[in-house]
């Protein structure tokens, strides 16, 4: 598939995102070959969610972000940005595709509804993110930590203001 | 029929196993055997194409009359593995005076106890006088040339090779030092201590007695790196990954295709610029491997013959 | 056939009649992190009988902290230990990297850097491939297949030695291309021993006389040879009811399962869907190139097994085109060897590593070192389908599905 056909495909999804949602999308961010970013308040990413798992088949979870922007220059905000990465598998036209559907919550009260009932496959993704940066996703079935050792007490590592052991200066 | 096949496949493995009894193993026999899948060379890199030339990514070689001490490579690897650190080379020499000389020449106990502390500290490293014992150092005629009369002090250069080290008080402190704090124990006062990066110093008296031990910088008399700053290699960190010879403007760092860097401790592992200067032919850090008992021996026979 | 019934099967049912699913007693243990099979891995496991109930994986005894290492470094001094999670597979593990710092940095690598690299990881996915199916056979108690592969695997890597200078690790792609041409010609002393190892393993000389020193002709030759291998290795390990019979039915991921849990990989092909990274979004030279997705519909180990052993042939396929097909030409772009500059911005880049898709996600602030990396490797998305897997199945079923999925460790935690 060329990519004239993804970006118009994704032209296409962004547009009925929009007359869909309306204000609820807060921002989409379009560059093509590099990402499609569409962000919304954590309040309605899950009914987004299930709109485009349902209307768009997009049924597969590539991997789940989280960032923190409260280093970025010039326009560091506090807060945490976390990012699904979805594309689609049970539909030939859209397997090219990625789409990034992401949200921003407060670096004090990180909490946001989990999509594991739209994606099964975020569990992992979901509580990777919840040690490394300390987000809590409401209902995930099983939030414990993964990687990390179970009697870490320091912060979460993937925050800016966890400095590796060693790298002080 | 199924049944036959299933058999067949069943056994499959065994007639594989037998008939391989006749066969060539698959592994060679290192190091008594040569390895044949080795590069003939090592990497390269050009910095005016900006591009490197194939070849094994194995331990360094260093072009001391090309290096300018300019660190990129010590600041490439900052990022990677901290392997490399840019490095003097240092001279260790124990200063006497005219009457410790003459106190030296005829063995007094108190002299020769403080020659033996510092020397002691120090022969536990290589590429320095390997010391025993007080008494074969006086005898060995070799050693006993070191002593050289300058400005009307007698100076004994207590290394063979140049000690490579970032700081010359780091050398008073980790090679000279342990020496010193036995001689605390036995009445020997400490004197003036001097140190710098370029060159350090530490007095010692008891009575009318005064030893000093100084570490100076060697000038390697290389017109492109006056300071005589070099990079030496920790291999206990390097991942060889070979963007320290991407690295470098002037072509002075190059791979080999040298790989057998095992060493008995960690500071074995730290290879100095002038080893770092030799060519794989010329270094040889691995000892003789172990030899072969008879069985094993003619089995070596047996592979030659038949293969 | 009664041998190529599944074991599992037949074991659900003798469970059944045994009614102690909710009653009986249980026990709990680790298998790992100090096991052969697992490696630094851990499964707590709960029994009944020998039947497993339930399996919680814990991974994380090798985490090192990739991603905040990235942090800390520059652009290109991340290569060298991105590749150390997989490092049978280092190449597909850097490579979604380089592409997406290249998107970032809006270039395009010299036609036949793309097609070096192609190379470069096909071979790996080979070496990667045939370490999975050698230790298959050790699981499946068939060591034969263990020593054929590991000793066939050895002129692979050899070859990646002559192109990258290492053996496994080799940091050989960097943004705007790779580091060094491949060589002209091969030591004749590697030709030498390659020559003889033909004869004695084929049984016959190499075809037009002597084995060449040029470097095309001599990838073309280990190519036609390991081609030859993989029909015999068809015989010798897939083909054996043994193995059959310890593999076929066991560990079943239906396809729509392995959608939903977004499984990659062999795991994904294996369970009959059909996606690939180098043909759904080709990058490099993939678009110029012919291949196959082979996928099966068996949804069990012995599937993705056989998935991985197609998939070697299909390599096989691709080496030999790139190797026909490469221009002559440069192969990196006039920049400086260790300090690039890249803009600001965010991308999603993607590559298929020999477990499947792996994908970066790398934001940039405009600095020297990038502000956020986030590593999708393969192994991690296919840790979710442990617990689903290894549920109502024997225990000695346990190693069969665990290595089935190809899941590495390191390649997981980071």
């Amino acid at each position: 598939m060329s990519l004239s056909d993804v970006g118009e495909i994704l032209a296409r999804l962004i547009e009925d995102l929009k007359k869909k949602f309306g204000d609820k999308i807060l921002e989409v961010n379009v560059e093509p070959k590099k990402i499609t970013k569409v962000l919304v308040a954590p309040e309605c990413i899950k009914e987004v969610a299930e709109y485009l798992k349902s209307e768009w088949a997009l049924d597969y979870i590539k991997g789940v972000t989280g960032i923190d922007l409260s280093r970025l220059p010039n326009m560091a905000q506090e807060v945490l940005e976390v990012i699904y990465h979805v594309g689609s598998l049970s539909s030939e036209a859209l397997k090219a595709v990625t789409l990034s559907l992401s949200t921003k919550i407060s670096i004090s009260d990180p909490v946001m509804p989990s999509l594991t009932s739209v994606w099964k496959g975020a569990e992992m993704h979901e509580r990777e993110v919840y040690e490394m940066l300390g987000v809590n996703f409401k209902g995930h079935p099983d939030l414990r930590r993964l990687l990390l050792p179970e009697f870490w007490s320091d912060k979460p590592p993937l925050r800016k203001d966890y400095v590796a052991p060693g790298r002080e200066r | 029929m199924s049944i036959l096949r299933d058999a067949k496949r069943t056994l499959m493995p065994i007639y594989a196993g037998l008939k391989h009894v006749f066969l060539k193993p698959y592994t060679i026999k290192w190091p008594y055997e040569n390895i044949p899948n080795l590069p003939d060379e090592g990497y390269r890199f050009d910095p005016k194409a900006g591009i490197g030339y194939p070849g094994s990514k194995g331990r360094h070689l260093l072009y001391m009359e090309k290096c300018t001490g300019c660190g990129s490579c010590d600041l490439t690897c900052q990022n990677i593995a901290e392997a490399i650190t840019m490095t003097y080379g240092f001279d260790v020499v124990t200063v006497l005076d005219e009457k410790c000389y003459e106190y030296f020449k005829e063995f007094r106990p108190e002299i020769v106890e403080a020659l033996d502390a510092i020397l002691g500290s120090f022969s536990a490293e290589p590429s320095c006088i390997q010391y025993n014992s007080l008494s074969s150092f006086f005898w060995t005629p070799t050693d006993v040339k070191q002593i050289i009369k300058v400005d009307g002090r007698y100076e004994i250069k207590l290394n063979l090779e140049p000690i490579f080290d970032v700081r010359a008080v780091e050398v008073l402190y980790q090679k000279v030092y342990p020496g010193v704090k036995k001689l605390k124990v036995t009445g020997w006062e400490l004197g003036k201590l001097e140190a710098a990066t370029e060159s350090a110093s530490v007095e010692l008296s008891k009575q009318d007695l005064t030893v000093s031990v100084l570490v100076r910088k060697i000038d390697m008399g290389y017109k492109q790196n006056r300071r005589s700053f070099f990079p030496s290699v920790d291999y206990g960190r390097c991942v060889m990954c070979g963007f320290c010879v991407d690295a470098c403007p002037f072509q002075a760092l190059e791979m080999t295709n040298e790989f057998e860097l095992s060493a008995l401790s960690r500071r074995e592992l730290i290879y100095t610029p002038s080893m770092l200067a030799k060519r794989p032919e010329e270094f040889n850090i691995t000892g003789v491997p172990p030899e072969l008992n008879v069985i094993e021996r003619a089995r070596m026979v047996f592979r030659r013959l038949v293969w | 056939m009664l041998l190529q019934e599944g074991s599992a099967k037949m074991a659900k049912e003798e469970f059944k009649s045994l009614e102690v699913y909710e009653t009986g007693p249980t026990l709990t243990f680790s298998m790992g992190p100090q096991h052969p099979g697992t490696g630094h891995f851990r499964m707590v496991i709960t029994v009944v009988g020998d039947m497993v109930v339930r399996c919680d994986p814990d991974p994380g005894f090798v985490h090192r902290g990739e991603e905040k290492m990235c942090e800390y470094k520059t652009w290109i001094t991340n290569i060298p230990h991105l590749e150390r999670p997989a490092i049978l597979d280092s190449a597909g593990m850097t490579y979604p990297y380089v592409l997406a710092v290249e998107k970032l940095m809006d270039i395009e690598p010299p036609e036949r850097a793309k097609y070096l690299r192609v190379i470069m990881a096909e071979l790996q996915r080979i070496c990667s491939h045939l370490y999975w199916l050698g230790l298959m056979g050790v699981f499946a108690g068939h060591a034969t297949m263990y020593m054929w592969c590991f000793g066939d695997r050895e002129y692979l890597v050899d070859l990646t030695q002559l192109i990258g200078g290492q053996r496994i690790t080799h940091s050989y792609f960097v943004p705007g291309g790779v580091r060094n041409d491949a060589p002209p010609k091969v030591p004749r002393e590697l030709v030498k021993d390659f020559s003889r190892y033909y004869r004695m393993i084929l049984g016959k000389d190499y075809p037009g006389g002597e084995m060449p020193e040029d470097f095309r002709k001599y990838v073309l030759a280990v190519c036609d040879f390991f081609d030859a291998r993989l029909d015999e290795y068809y015989p010798m390990l897939l083909d054996s009811p043994i193995f059959i019979y310890r593999t076929k039915g066991i560990g079943i991921l239906k396809r729509e399962d392995a959608i939903s849990l977004g499984v990659v990989g062999p795991v994904l092909r294996g369970s009959g869907v059909k996606s690939d990274t180098r043909i759904d979004e080709p990058y490099d030279a993939y678009p110029y190139i012919k291949f196959n997705v082979p996928t099966m519909d068996g949804c069990d180990s012995y599937s993705r097994m056989m998935v991985g052993y197609y998939e070697m042939k299909e390599s096989v396929k691709i080496i030999r085109q790139a190797v026909e097909q490469m221009p002559e030409g440069p192969v990196k772009l006039k920049q400086h060897p260790v300090t690039i500059k890249v803009p600001a911005g965010e991308v999603f880049a993607s590559a298929e590593a020999a477990r499947g898709q792996c994908s970066f996600y790398i934001r940039s602030d405009g600095t020297d070192k990038p502000y956020r990396v986030k590593i999708c490797s393969p192994s991690f998305r296919n840790l979710i389908a442990m617990p689903y897997l290894i549920r109502d199945v024997r225990i000695a079923d346990i190693p069969i599905i665990y290595w089935s999925l190809n899941y590495w460790p390191v390649e997981c935690d980071r």
